[in-house]
């Protein structure tokens, strides 16, 4: 009840410009918002990017949220940023795809240096995995959002929510093992 | 998960699959989520940190600046349209003559013969008119008269019954 106060009053800062309510607001919601934008991209420049903009839609639409979980509704909105960023990032595809193989004609292959080495094994599962699934797996585990609240921001029925959550952490699961 | 949750969880399947099954999918999905637990993303950069709170800081400041000029801008429309208010009622008033008289309906103004307006005051006035006239013929010195208490008691008379229908209205 007391965490809930604290929100309140952070929230209420944050409505009012204070400063001070915002900085409180980002300790406490950048890490975990970075797990979410981390674990769906698995990379850590375009988690960076997606996280600034996930706090600058914050404050633009803070004055918007009229009570309610607090939690669902920051993670609807870092959930849009990352539909945004993937509509973006296949109309970028549809436009580099054109002239990939020009380039790769033209360019020695050079081994890849990414992160791929560096990320956890989770994470290389994770990528096996459609965007639209780890979308939700992720929402779930991170928003804490009840399954009707993610049934419905993802505009489709409870029952087809909860299949696809339990067949992909079945599936995550034996990958794992 | 907390045992909350995964309750809330084992009621909602079992709305869609038996019992059993649901609460094995539950199971299923707890350990998935144990999964996810136990391999946690990396936390953000305090570099990153620091550079969102500056931005959203300055975001701040620049909407405050907004709503204290929106503020300002709004208090001088107000004062203007107040202005503009009375600058149009002083016109329309000083237009015509320079005067208020326009508000009033001419008429009133022009109507000096107020006996048009009130019949008893139209008798009244007659009334007094001639015992004036009668007044003036007793004070006359040159003129003497026999009949002078007579006029002067008659006179009483009138003033007594002219009183008496004024206030009688």
């Amino acid at each position: 009840m007391a965490k809930k106060d604290e929100l309140a009053r952070i929230l209420a800062g944050c409505k009012n410009g204070d400063h001070d309510c915002f900085s409180q607001l980002v300790d406490l919601y950048a890490s975990r918002c970075y797990g979410y934008f981390y674990r769906l991209t698995g990379n850590r420049d375009l988690s960076d990017d997606l996280l600034s903009e996930l706090f600058v839609k914050l404050v633009e639409k803070i004055n918007s949220y009229r009570g309610g979980m607090f939690e669902s509704w920051l993670f609807r909105i870092a959930s849009n940023i990352f539909n945004d960023h993937l509509r973006s990032k296949q109309r970028r595809a549809r436009l580099i795809e054109v002239h990939t193989k020009q380039v790769e004609e033209q360019l020695p292959i050079e081994p890849k240096s990414s992160e791929d080495d560096k990320t956890d094994k989770l994470q290389k599962h994770l990528g096996k995995l459609d965007d639209d699934t780890r979308s939700l797996v992720m929402l779930r585990f991170y928003s804490q959002m009840t399954l009707r609240e993610i049934a419905e921001s993802r505009s489709e029925p409870i029952g087809t929510t909860l299949s696809k959550l339990h067949r992909t952490l079945k599936r995550l699961r034996r990958m794992m093992e | 998960m907390s045992d909350e949750k995964l309750d809330n969880l084992r009621d909602l399947l079992e709305t869609f699959m038996d019992p059993s099954k649901a609460r094995q999918a539950a199971e299923e999905i707890r350990e998935g989520e144990r999964i996810l637990r136990q391999n946690p993303a990396p936390e953000p950069s305090l570099e990153l940190v620091l550079k969102i709170k500056a931005k959203g800081i300055s975001q701040l400041r620049q909407r405050r600046r907004a709503r204290i000029w929106r503020k300002y801008a709004m208090e001088v429309v107000a004062a203007a349209a107040v202005l503009g208010l009375i600058a149009s009622i002083g016109l329309r008033l000083f237009h015509n003559g320079g005067s208020s008289i326009a508000y009033i309906p001419r008429a009133i103004w022009e109507t000096y013969d107020i006996t048009n307006e009130d019949s008893n005051l139209a008798y009244c006035s007659t009334e007094i008119e001639q015992i004036e006239q009668q007044f003036h013929k007793l004070q006359s010195p040159y003129e003497e008269t026999n009949t002078a208490y007579d006029e002067v008691s008659e006179m009483e008379m009138e003033l007594l019954e002219i009183e008496t229908e004024f206030w009688k209205g």
